[in-house]
């Protein structure tokens, strides 16, 4: 998150950290107060749901995908000379 | 198993030591070059060009990350290189553009951001989104599929691509905002 936050973090600010991820890893003095604007913000509690949703739904789109098959393995091996 | 053990029985060609590899990591490997992007024969064919490399490595291996880390970098090299030659990607610069214009003064929102947040995923928007997912550069979406799909730990991700934790970050933002505009826009034209 940008050094310059101030107190009470901008929706700009919100916005980074929740597409950056520093609104859940970042350090918990900084995710306390994204948290304390959220809670008065209604168009960032919006984006922050559609970036949840984008990241739920592309776990249902690429989370499953098929094993790799028998044939795949065995030109896999001969590929390596084993 | 062990890296140690591994690492002794890779380098020294033990019978059934690749054999082990391919059966531990042909799947997920696999599954991570299909999720970065490439369509099956370039998976296929970037995962036998990752396990080659990575065998020929291993007498260089310093131990500073674990087997199979080392393993998804080098996969992450090959798919790089391969998503380069068909790369369709939109500039980066169009997605700090686009997200700085959506603020005012004092960061304040000016524009509203539509598009989905509750709704089912259905087929329509599954072929938005690996549509959407074509803008975005390899890094991007690696690191997207790993932390947003795969829910990898920060440092291990970082040890793959080869960035900071910062970079990442970057990253990540570019990858999810470029998908969220992406789908805004198809969104708005329902």
């Amino acid at each position: 998150m940008d050094e310059a936050m101030k107190m009470i973090p901008s929706c700009d600010d919100l916005a980074r950290a929740v597409s950056d991820g520093s609104y859940d890893e970042g350090p918990w003095f900084d995710r306390l107060r994204l948290k304390l604007h959220m809670v008065s913000c209604w168009i960032c509690r919006r984006y922050t749901a559609q970036i949840r949703w984008i990241d739920r739904a592309s776990k249902s789109v690429w989370g499953e995908v098929p094993p790799a098959g028998a044939d795949f393995k065995k030109r896999l091996l001969g590929r390596l000379g084993s | 198993m062990d890296d140690a053990l591994r690492l002794k029985d890779l380098q020294a060609r033990r019978p059934g030591a690749v054999e082990a590899l391919i059966e531990e990591f042909a799947s997920p490997l696999l599954a991570a070059a299909r999720s970065w992007g490439l369509s099956l024969p370039d998976a296929e064919e970037a995962v036998q060009d990752a396990l080659v490399d990575f065998l020929a490595a291993l007498e260089r291996f310093e131990g500073r990350s674990t087997l199979k880390t080392f393993l998804f970098g080098v996969l992450f090299n090959k798919c790089s290189e391969r998503r380069r030659k068909a790369q369709r990607e939109q500039a980066t610069e169009d997605v700090e553009a686009a997200f700085d214009a959506r603020f005012g003064l004092l960061g304040i929102w000016s524009s509203m951001p539509r598009g989905p947040e509750e709704e089912a995923v259905n087929d329509e928007l599954k072929s938005w989104l690996s549509r959407c997912a074509e803008g975005l550069s390899v890094d991007q979406r690696a690191a997207f599929a790993m932390k947003a799909v795969e829910g990898r730990d920060t440092a291990e991700v970082c040890k793959i691509l080869g960035v900071t934790s910062t970079n990442l970050g970057v990253l990540l933002f570019r990858a999810r905002n470029k998908l969220r505009d992406c789908l805004e826009k198809k969104w708005m034209k329902r």
